[in-house]
């Protein structure tokens, strides 16, 4: 085999020299990398070894200061500085399980080693950051919120959120302005996310919350995320103000969580509104319009529900089966079953729902 | 004349193969340097904020995991237990029974005390007929989808058509997912709205202990045939796709484990029933219309989510799969050939596709017809043996030092074979597999192209020993 290529440029005897040279070096990189990968491995298993050791000994003294058999100080003897940020760790697996009463403990336990954690914040990888912002929020508020709400601007969208999350709680109500006014750079995060974060924030957030909802300026999925949470919390006033907010005609995203929320906790007054949205050009929006009238509807809504129960989208249908029955009960679904075969198994399915539920 | 002639063609197409050797091996340098640094970032990120407790009652998205069955009596009640002891907040299964003519649906029926269910189909997508559908009295979160047979990608329609979650996950009816799994896959959906489809990582099962459809311990296999396919699972996705990943360019998503957006999957008409690549021909499609439509997606990989499943450990068994493998590369990427070096569709048209395209569908056909004319070459004495011994060392070192470094990658990263001994034979693998056990490979790749011209269609035979298989 000859490269003529190749070979106008060197002699054979060079070309060869070359490729000699290129396995010696690629078989020798192969060795570095292997005894690299050994090398890793072994300090993998000591670091495993180590963990666990520690683990051992701080596990009984943990759980005896957390019966209340022993004071913190007895588990405070056992940690050397350099174990300081392990042993925070350790705390915070124990408190991702255990119950609120014990994260007091906990929290005591941690909070002489949080300052270890404060150079973190500012440094380091993005996950570096968010660890140590996370671990803050969880053992370190109030003393350390100044560092929690400044990581709410942290050039990672991560961090922030982690931050955001720490600081959204109803134990915090200072703090959720601060969150609120940052929400814009989360707009990409899980809606469900959003809304299961806001509702955290529990009776303290509501009021700011239905501002939220109504604030024109701000992006309608977040408002909608706003509502979401409203739902969520079975916040009954905040519901004339979504009547008030659909009324106005918008976003598909926010109606649907307007709509959602009448048909949560809205009234016979809502019905005429709600009708109005039966007949959107969106499924989605026509689904929950549908399912609203389940509860604010009455008698003069079936012929209506009736009709959507053949829509072309099947989650209209389904959400018109299960109004019928929400206004009716099986009665209400009666005629169905002589009805075509996606009907019948719609009524079906409605009526298994309710007897499993 | 005719020796001339025929020398200039050898000439010729030694410069074919070392003109392909070159490119491979900068794209593996490449992608290899791009998932060390991906790999890196990942694993700090998990020592930073798990994931599980990011979550934790704060907005888990709810999954609906559609795991297709097909004469899979032997496995499927385990992997369905597997299945249900997922930790993930909110989540419900759908195994479609495709028409099996063995016990399957006897097995899951007994096992899961199913009973009728009435349940209407919340998506159009066209399938063989749906005989009936099943909840288990014992799990409300299990259903079952019995269906006339009709190929993998079929049941996974009709499972797609009984989805009603936001996400669903396809697993093989043999994958076993860690506890973990689910949590870990649906990150980036929870991070990024635009999130269409994500992928996670293959190991292989065989040689692992498996306890209520959990893997306790991990192995490596006793058979050497598996032996190897654990490196090269390890090599494909730690280090192909990572690296792939890395530059935003995922084009395989694997059938064995990945999560998708459902809505998105069922715009485009969930998977193509006339391919045997039907996952990598739905994330190609996916790629295809969402940059048509000019919308913001993101199809990504994430390491750390696994399933174990078994691999093959007959020739004929392993043929047949990458036989298989082949055709789904070839139909997927001769379908969508118009996004080959087409600007359009950004870096997937002008990166990843011609990379599948050139080299993996192609490669195997240059390097099959390579180790001919080497050998015609040696055999009309025209070649110079040093240089042809120098070439394949060359070619050998580079798979060498490309094998040994994913297992350092993954030592680095995600650690699972705890005993000094599994690295010890990975490494020995490592140099094994270029002597024999790659070059059958390529065969069976190049069988899989020619079947594929023949118009073979199909899956084959598929080999299940069940999870109770010896331990190594």
């Amino acid at each position: 085999m000859t490269i003529p290529g190749v070979q106008a440029l060197a002699g054979p005897d060079q070309v060869l020299l070359l490729l000699a040279a290129l396995v010696g070096v690629v078989l020798l990189m192969s060795l570095g990398f292997a005894a690299f990968t050994l090398v890793i491995h072994l300090v993998n298993d000591a670091r495993v070894k180590r963990w666990r050791q520690m683990e051992s000994e701080w596990e009984k003294p943990l759980l005896e200061v957390i019966d209340g058999d022993a004071p913190a100080s007895s588990i405070h003897a056992l940690i050397s500085p350099r174990n300081a940020r392990f042993f925070v760790g350790f705390v915070l697996q124990f408190d991702r399980v255990l119950g609120a009463e014990e994260h007091q403990i906990l929290r005591d336990l941690a909070r002489p080693y949080l300052p270890t954690l404060l150079p973190d914040v500012r440094r380091g990888s993005p996950e570096r950051r968010a660890r140590a912002v996370q671990t803050l929020a969880r053992f370190g508020l109030p003393e350390y919120s100044g560092t929690v709400v400044q990581a709410l601007n942290d050039p990672s969208i991560f961090v922030a959120m982690i931050a955001a999350r720490g600081l959204f709680k109803r134990e915090y109500p200072e703090h959720f302005a601060a969150v609120l006014s940052r929400l814009d750079r989360f707009s990409t995060w899980s809606r469900g996310y959003l809304v299961r974060m806001l509702a955290a924030g529990g009776g303290p957030a509501v009021p700011l919350l239905r501002d939220l909802m109504t604030d024109g300026d701000r992006e309608p999925g977040l408002r909608a995320a706003a509502v979401d949470a409203l739902r969520e919390m079975n916040d009954l006033q905040a519901v004339e103000r979504a009547a008030d907010v659909l009324d106005g005609g918008l976003h598909p995203e926010l109606a649907i969580a307007c709509l959602r929320l009448l048909g949560h906790a809205g009234h016979g007054g809502h019905a005429t509104l709600v009708r109005r949205y039966a007949e959107a050009h969106e499924p989605t929006v026509r689904a929950a319009a549908l399912a609203a009238l389940g509860t604010v509807g009455n008698d003069t809504d079936a012929a209506l529900l009736r009709e959507h129960v053949d829509d072309t989208s099947p989650w209209v249908a389904l959400a018109a089966t299960r109004a019928l029955f929400s206004l009716a009960g099986p009665p209400g679904l009666v005629g169905l079953s002589g009805a075509g075969s996606r009907a019948r198994t719609l009524a079906e399915q409605v009526l298994a729902e309710a007897s499993w539920a | 004349m005719i020796h001339q002639l025929l020398l200039r063609v050898l000439v010729g197409y030694n410069v074919v193969v070392i003109t392909y050797f070159v490119a491979l091996n900068s794209v593996y340098l490449l992608t290899a340097i791009l998932a060390f640094r991906a790999l890196r970032r990942h694993a700090r990120r998990l020592k930073s904020v798990e994931v599980e407790h990011m979550m934790g009652g704060v907005g888990g998205l709810p999954v609906t995991v559609l795991a297709p069955a097909y004469n899979e009596e032997a496995t499927c009640v385990e992997s369905t237990r597997s299945l249900l002891s997922l930790r993930h907040p909110s989540y419900e299964i759908i195994v479609v029974n495709d028409g099996s003519t063995d016990g399957t649906l006897a097995r899951l029926s007994s096992e899961f005390e199913l009973e009728a269910a009435p349940r209407a189909p919340m998506a159009d997508i066209p399938t063989s007929q749906v005989r009936d559908v099943f909840r288990s009295r014992r799990h409300p979160n299990l259903w079952v989808v019995d269906k006339a047979n009709g190929g993998k990608a079929d049941a996974l329609n009709a499972g797609l058509n009984y989805c009603v979650t936001p996400l669903f996950c396809a697993v093989d009816a043999d994958s076993l997912l860690e506890p973990d799994a689910l949590t870990k896959i649906s990150r980036p959906f929870l991070e990024d709205e635009a999130t269409a489809a994500v992928g996670g990582v293959i190991r292989i099962v065989n040689g692992c202990k498996v306890d209520a459809g959990r893997v306790t311990r991990v192995g490596l296999p006793r058979s050497s045939l598996a032996r190897f396919q654990v490196l090269e699972y390890l090599r494909a996705f730690l280090w192909g796709r990572m690296g792939w990943d890395a530059l935003g360019a995922t084009l395989i998503v694997s059938g064995a484990f990945g999560m998708f957006r459902r809505s998105v999957v069922v715009e485009v008409g969930g998977y193509a029933t006339d391919t045997v690549g039907e996952d990598m021909e739905l994330v190609v499609r996916l790629h295809r219309r969402l940059r048509e439509t000019g919308r913001r997606y993101r199809v990504v990989l994430v390491p750390d989510s696994v399933a174990w499943t078994e691999c093959p450990e007959s020739l004929r068994g392993l043929g047949g799969q990458r036989d298989r493998w082949q055709r789904g590369l070839v139909e997927s990427l001769v379908r969508h050939r118009r996004m080959l070096f087409n600007p359009r569709y950004g870096r997937i048209g002008m990166l990843v596709y011609p990379y599948f395209f050139l080299l993996e569908m192609c490669g195997p056909l240059i390097e099959g017809v390579g180790y001919l004319t080497f050998t015609t070459w040696l055999l009309l004495g025209a070649a110079s043996i040093p240089f042809v011994v120098a070439f394949l060392a060359v070619s050998f070192a580079f798979g060498i030092a490309l094998s040994i470094a994913t297992v350092g990658l993954e030592e680095m990263v995600f650690p699972r074979y705890p005993r000094l001994r599994d690295l010890l034979i990975l490494f020995w693998l490592a140099v094994a597999e270029n002597i024999g056990y790659r070059q059958i490979i390529t065969y069976w790749r190049v069988r899989g192209m020619v079947s594929k011209l023949r118009g073979v269609t199909g899956w084959g035979v598929m080999e299940r020993r069940g999870f109770d298989v010896p331990n190594g």
